[in-house]
């Protein structure tokens, strides 16, 4: 036992089992292949305008079927190791990752149409496995006791969530009746700035905090610049939600160029410019600056992911800023594919290449080091697997972005094709990741 | 743990009581007394202690002193028996947690392991918990630790 009082709080009972996080990563890798296969299938015709139902169904399996099944996973494993809040009725998680699972296929085969029947049975199935996981993670979280930025960005993240899963609920009949709460654009855009600079930049900013240091070597983070940036991302999550409802009370017209006073549209653009200023310019500054600033320069796969991801994130800025006053739909589709599958996608898939070898290493390794040979971390993943990975997934956000500006569709067909390949790679490794055991007859010798 | 066993880590920064004009070698040597036969004092001074570094010497102490910055110096003072400190503070996770692991393996009853890592190291604990090993952590002001680690004597 610990010779010091308060240091015998963490226990391996608290962390989840591995199959948990490892089964929603596992997924998630479905979800890339599919868009891959997605855009073969389609070409360019995925590319023609951001209000197409299939540009929906692909940009839901990147925001939902990748990048919030593998937040999931992580949460999972996090909240008891990183927060101190063990998760309470943890096999709930099984259920969480298949409604999810269901509901984020059901729907992207609705939105493509390749599904036609009850269309509303998607949105409830991703609702119900939302609610599950933050009547569980998300309780934990809230309760424990334990305090700095990284937690406080973990409930920021989850509350996010929430409430992106709330507005997607209420807008959702709008997408077969269209009967949308009120203007759609108003409302995409809120629920939009929500998902992606909330639950997404909320989460990445709060795990950087503590992983980057811990993987990277580089110094500890400052804790008021911390603060800044999460300062900054949860007013430019209220605001647009307090904009939101405000225009529900005083019933003001949400659709642009309505003359009444005050146009809600611009005022929750300019609420949210906060969290765009601390997630996709403050926060990407920081973090580059203290990977120069790194003791060790170890040259590592999952670090390029990171830097890729964090340089992209300006870039989303300046397209979201074009987009917003241009009648283009590709500068809307360009900030969409950069945000989802160069930012937040880059570094999702780099963390991965970090997270799991680490945890299987950890879960199923560690405990015999000393007793029997075991391998260290680095050697169970080979590099040239994470850099095949990362250039694959570097190649098809390039293709990808010609496709959008061309609408070739050839282009398309490509980047579906390496996507395709991103999500296979990721899944290989994933698997051969798993399969590593060590051998415990050597106990015995 | 209660006031009278002894500590294998302790830190005392004398600079408040050296600015208030108060000699502190006192309260070094009662913190000397407190701590385990085995143990680490880390004592934060304004400048380098030639005087009580060569005081502690003559009594059998280690000193280790590295100016870490203006009126900021960091002695380390080990017994005749604490162990060589491992300096494990440039490994990315997870080499700290397995140079330890295979390092405490081989610790004979009684034996201790003293490290330096980049962080104070919560995903070990339970690992030396199942090892039925004891430790105590000093977490410093740059982030990273000092963890000591025992291994109980043979009670039979």
């Amino acid at each position: 036992m610990s010779l010091l009082p308060g240091m015998n709080h963490l226990s391996l009972d608290q962390a989840p089992p591995l199959e948990i996080p490892a089964a929603f990563f596992l997924t998630a890798s479905f979800a890339v292949m599919a868009v891959g296969a997605l855009l073969i299938w389609t070409g360019a015709a995925a590319f023609q305008s951001n209000w197409q139902p299939l540009v929906l169904g692909l940009t839901h399996l990147g925001t939902l079927g990748f990048l919030t099944m593998v937040m999931m996973g992580a949460l999972y494993q996090m909240s008891p190791v990183v927060a101190g809040a063990p998760i309470p009725f943890i096999r709930v998680a099984h259920l969480v990752q298949v409604l999810l699972c269901m509901g984020v296929a059901r729907l992207a085969l609705d939105l493509s149409g390749l599904w036609t029947g009850f269309t509303f049975g998607s949105f409830v199935l991703i609702a119900l496995a939302v609610l599950l996981f933050l009547a569980t993670v998300g309780f934990a979280v809230s309760k424990t006791s334990t305090q700095g930025e990284t937690v406080a960005g973990m409930r920021l993240a989850l509350f996010s969530l929430l409430l992106m899963m709330l507005l997607g609920l209420i807008m959702a009949p709008g997408f077969f009746d269209g009967l949308f709460p009120g203007a759609r654009g108003f409302w995409v855009q809120i629920h939009l700035s929500t998902a992606l600079l909330g639950w997404v930049g909320g989460l990445i900013t709060a795990v950087s905090w503590q992983v980057i240091p811990m993987f990277y070597l580089t110094a500890p983070i400052d804790p008021f610049r911390k603060k800044v940036v999460m300062g900054l991302t949860a007013v430019g999550v209220i605001l647009p939600l307090s904009v939101l409802l405000l225009s529900i009370l005083f019933r003001e017209p949400t659709n642009p160029g309505t003359s009444s006073g005050w146009d809600p549209t611009h005022a929750a653009a300019l609420g949210a410019l906060p969290a765009v200023l601390g997630v996709w310019l403050l926060h990407p500054v920081l973090i580059l600056h203290n990977f120069h600033q790194r003791r060790r320069k170890r040259l590592d796969a999952s670090l390029f992911f990171w830097q890729a991801g964090l340089c992209i994130a300006p870039v989303t800025v300046i397209c979201a800023g074009i987009a917003y006053f241009s009648h283009d739909p590709r500068w809307v589709l360009l900030f969409g594919w950069l945000a989802i599958w160069g930012w937040a996608g880059m570094i999702v898939h780099g963390m991965l290449s970090r997270i799991l070898p680490f945890l299987v290493w950890f879960h199923r390794f560690a405990p015999y080091i000393g007793r029997i040979p075991v391998p260290a971390m680095r050697g169970m993943l080979p590099d040239a697997w994470t850099k095949l990975g990362l250039g694959c997934h570097l190649a098809s956000l390039l293709l990808g972005t010609i496709a959008i500006v061309t609408l070739d569709p050839w282009i398309a067909r490509i980047t579906g094709l390496l996507l395709l390949a991103t999500g296979i790679n990721l899944l290989h490794w994933m698997v051969h990741l798993l399969r590593q055991r060590p051998d415990l007859s050597a106990l015995d010798r | 743990m209660n006031s009278t066993e002894y500590l294998p880590l302790l830190m005392l920064d004398v600079r408040p009581l050296i600015e208030q004009g108060h000699d502190p070698l006192e309260e070094i040597l009662q913190a000397l007394d407190r701590l385990s036969s085995d143990g680490l004092l880390l004592l934060i001074t304004p400048f380098r202690p030639g005087p009580l570094i060569t005081l502690l010497e003559q009594r059998g102490y280690r000193l280790r002193e590295t100016e870490l910055g203006q009126d900021h110096w960091q002695v380390e003072i080990l017994t005749a028996a604490t162990p060589e400190i491992a300096d494990y503070r440039n490994l990315p996770t997870p080499e700290p947690l397995e140079r330890v692991l295979t390092q405490v393996a081989t610790l004979p009853p009684n034996g201790a392991f003293l490290a330096r890592v980049p962080r104070v190291p919560t995903l070990l604990f339970p690992l030396l918990k199942e090892r039925q090993l004891d430790w105590a952590t000093l977490e410093i002001t740059d982030g990273s630790a000092f963890i000591f680690i025992k291994r109980a004597g043979n009670t039979a």
